[in-house]
């Protein structure tokens, strides 16, 4: 799995790892009940410590996206398990605040923001943009 | 083992009559990797040789592995490699002499990681240790900590003259020693993305105190730089939690440690004003620490 | 580990990790070549070789026991900081070792090194065993024959010239010179190995050390000029009881060793 981490971003290491997980889950790039490199994998391949990895994957199995069957490993849940919509809601909140904050900058309007939203729903995730408004 | 690799307890410690260490008071927990930071002159090498039971504290208790390195036995010495701030190897020794020396001392040396880190750090081991650039007598006295596969590793500022690759390549064999359970390492260092990559906890000295000690993660999470601007009057004073405090054509920006994510928002509608977050990355956190 | 061999281990890495440790020794050593079998008057000039006694262990103590201490600083050589470098506790006191090893490993090959070079003396001085004086008749011969014939052992009157003159021959006289100059290397070497680790944390401990040697290089060499030294009755009384003198040296050897071991125990390497 090739994953780009950039260690003086101010975000930090772990967060960036598992928001390119959850990109990869969500998009469909892992699929569901496939099995992801262990621990010492990922952390020997991402060149990073272990602890950070299996932070992540904590972090990944407590929101119900990946789980760890005993002896054989990591897997990518079937079903997803999700949270609340007002957590889910509250979780996005940063991103598109900054999202705004920059569309107003550049001048954009809401609906061109909103069409450019839907383009990447479309992209990432095609079978969900068309029934899920 | 307990899970305590390192305890400093209400250290002081001076040269002559320049204090160094103030009262330290240092945990860290077997397994994980420390990165210990602080500007020149701040007692990060006292701190070390300390560790590695070259001296004596003034007042406070120092235990490695739980015992007292002040009255570290050959047996104890064998859990605990040691790279020193100077580059103190003996000059005149063939590399291969140096390595064979020392791996009589150590029962549990091992001889394929010590071949392995040699072809790896393509250190030539058969020159003489004053032969070999600054970097390559780095490696060697890593080679020399490391081989012995001890629990603790004190390395201090293991990096200085390693080029790009070469530090690259002692990073990864320090994550590859911390993979394989359990063990320690507690570094100082001046370059702040290596500790980015492997560290997890990180400590920060100044004024021979710790102020920051915790992992990495949530200090990035936890010490945000906020611009506050809109104020209806005059910038308010510095919140008490503030590292920094800047007022400038009213606006107001501030490096914060915050308690929970919401504070910037609470403290920004308690004045009436609006807010934005940054996030620092290690050396904005750790300059406006040490600076302070 | 078994401490004997950590304890060789030590020693060899102590005997061959810097070619420096072995110069002092040599030189040393090389003493024994240059002795001298006649004397004139007294026996003053015999004791241009008791000077180097002085400095030579001071060094070679500095060197094996403490070089970061002593060394390096002003006078800095490419040497002395390569001396420093594989002495350095910083490195060897890290490694796993007993701190107690290590100074006892120092202690024998300091020991080895002053043992050796005595034993250098000696054998060189075994070929040549006697010396003679002659005392001028000037200077009060019959008076000094008998104040020499009182307190060499051995010796005895060779030959009176028509003149006054008086030869005394001493047959193991040089050999027991050389044993004399043994005896009094070893107390030095005792004395310097108990005073290092006592001055090591003066902050003036160079300045004590190199006043130390200057005085040894210039000062003792400058005595003769004096007129007669006020050493030589004391080398004169040193030769008449040579047992009572190497007896002390030797418990001077070990008692320095074993105290110097005590004292060396709490110097921090900061």
């Amino acid at each position: 799995m090739f994953i780009a981490l950039h260690p003086s971003s101010g975000v930090p290491l772990y967060l960036q790892l598992l928001n390119q997980l959850k990109e990869r889950i969500a998009s469909g790039q892992v699929k569901p009940g496939e099995q992801l490199p262990s621990v010492r994998e990922l952390s020997a391949d991402l060149k990073i410590n272990p602890l950070t990895v299996a932070k992540v994957y904590q972090i990944l199995e407590r929101e119900g996206l990946v789980e760890t069957r005993r002896g054989m490993g990591t897997f990518v849940a079937q079903k997803v398990e999700t949270l609340p919509v007002a957590a889910r809601r509250q979780a996005l909140d940063p991103a598109v605040r900054q999202l705004v904050a920059e569309a107003i900058h550049l001048r954009l309007s809401e609906a061109e923001v909103v069409e450019l939203i839907a383009r990447h729903f479309q992209q990432l995730h095609p079978r969900n943009s068309s029934n899920q408004p | 083992m307990n899970d305590t690799a390192i305890s400093i307890r209400d250290v002081t410690r001076s040269y002559g009559k320049t204090p160094v260490l103030d009262r330290l008071d240092l945990t860290v927990k077997a397994g994980s990797i420390y990165g210990f930071l602080g500007r020149n002159g701040s007692g990060k090498t006292t701190t070390i040789k300390l560790l590695a039971g070259l001296g004596r504290p003034e007042s406070g208790e120092i235990a490695v592995l739980g015992r007292d390195p002040w009255a570290f036995t050959a047996e104890d010495r064998q859990g605990v490699g040691y790279l020193s701030e100077k580059q103190n190897l003996p000059p005149l020794m063939k590399v291969r002499s140096l390595l064979a020396f020392c791996s009589r001392l150590y029962p549990q040396w091992d001889r394929e990681l010590c071949e392995g880190l040699i072809s790896r750090f393509q250190v030539p081991v058969n020159k003489r240790v004053s032969a070999l650039s600054m970097g390559n007598q780095r490696l060697v006295g890593i080679i020399l900590a490391l081989a012995p596969r001890p629990a603790v590793v004190l390395l201090d500022e293991p990096a200085a003259n390693l080029d790009p690759v070469a530090r690259r390549e002692f990073l990864d064999e320090v994550l590859d020693l911390i993979r394989e359970g359990e063990r320690t390492v507690f570094f100082s260092t001046h370059i702040l993305s290596d500790v980015e990559r492997v560290a997890d906890e990180v400590g920060i000295l100044a004024q021979g105190k710790l102020r920051v000690s915790e992992s990495l993660d949530s200090l990035k999470e936890t010490v945000k730089r906020v611009r506050f601007y809109g104020f209806p009057g005059n910038a308010p004073e510095p919140p008490p939690q503030a590292f920094g405090w800047r007022v400038r054509n009213g606006e107001a920006l501030g490096t914060l440690k915050l308690a929970h994510p919401g504070e910037p928002a609470a403290l920004a509608a308690a004045w009436k004003c609006q807010y934005e977050i940054i996030d620092l990355s290690l050396e904005d956190i750790f300059v406006d620490i040490a600076r302070n | 580990m078994k401490t004997p061999s950590q304890f060789w281990t030590l020693f060899r890495f102590h005997a061959f990790a810097s070619p420096w440790i072995w110069v002092m020794p040599l030189a040393l050593g090389f003493q024994g070549f240059l002795g001298m079998t006649r004397f004139y008057g007294d026996l003053d000039s015999a004791l241009i070789f008791f000077n180097q006694l002085s400095w030579i262990p001071l060094i070679l103590a500095a060197m094996i026991f403490l070089p970061e201490f002593f060394l390096g600083g002003y006078w800095t050589t490419a040497q002395t900081q390569q001396q420093v470098q594989t002495f350095g506790a910083d490195f060897i006191l890290t490694r796993a070792v007993d701190r107690s090893c290590v100074f006892r490993v120092r202690g024998a090959i300091f020991w080895c090194m002053i043992g050796a070079a005595v034993v250098c003396w000696i054998a060189v001085a075994a070929f040549k065993p006697a010396f003679t004086l002659e005392l001028s008749s000037r200077s009060g011969a019959a008076q000094n024959a008998a104040y020499y014939l009182q307190h060499l052992p051995g010796g005895f009157v060779e030959k009176t010239a028509q003149n006054g003159d008086v030869t005394i021959k001493v047959p193991y006289g040089n050999l027991q010179l050389k044993l004399l100059m043994g005896a009094v290397a070893v107390s030095v070497s005792s004395v310097w190995l108990i005073f290092l680790p006592l001055i090591s944390r003066l902050p003036h401990r160079r300045w004590i050390y190199g006043g130390i040697f200057i005085v040894g290089v210039f000062g003792l060499s400058f005595l003769p000029i004096l007129g007669r030294s006020p050493l030589e009755p004391a080398l004169v009384l040193g030769l008449g009881n040579l047992s009572l003198v190497g007896a002390v040296a030797l418990i001077l050897a070990v008692g320095g060793q074993l105290l110097a071991e005590r004292l060396l125990k709490p110097v921090e390497f900061m």
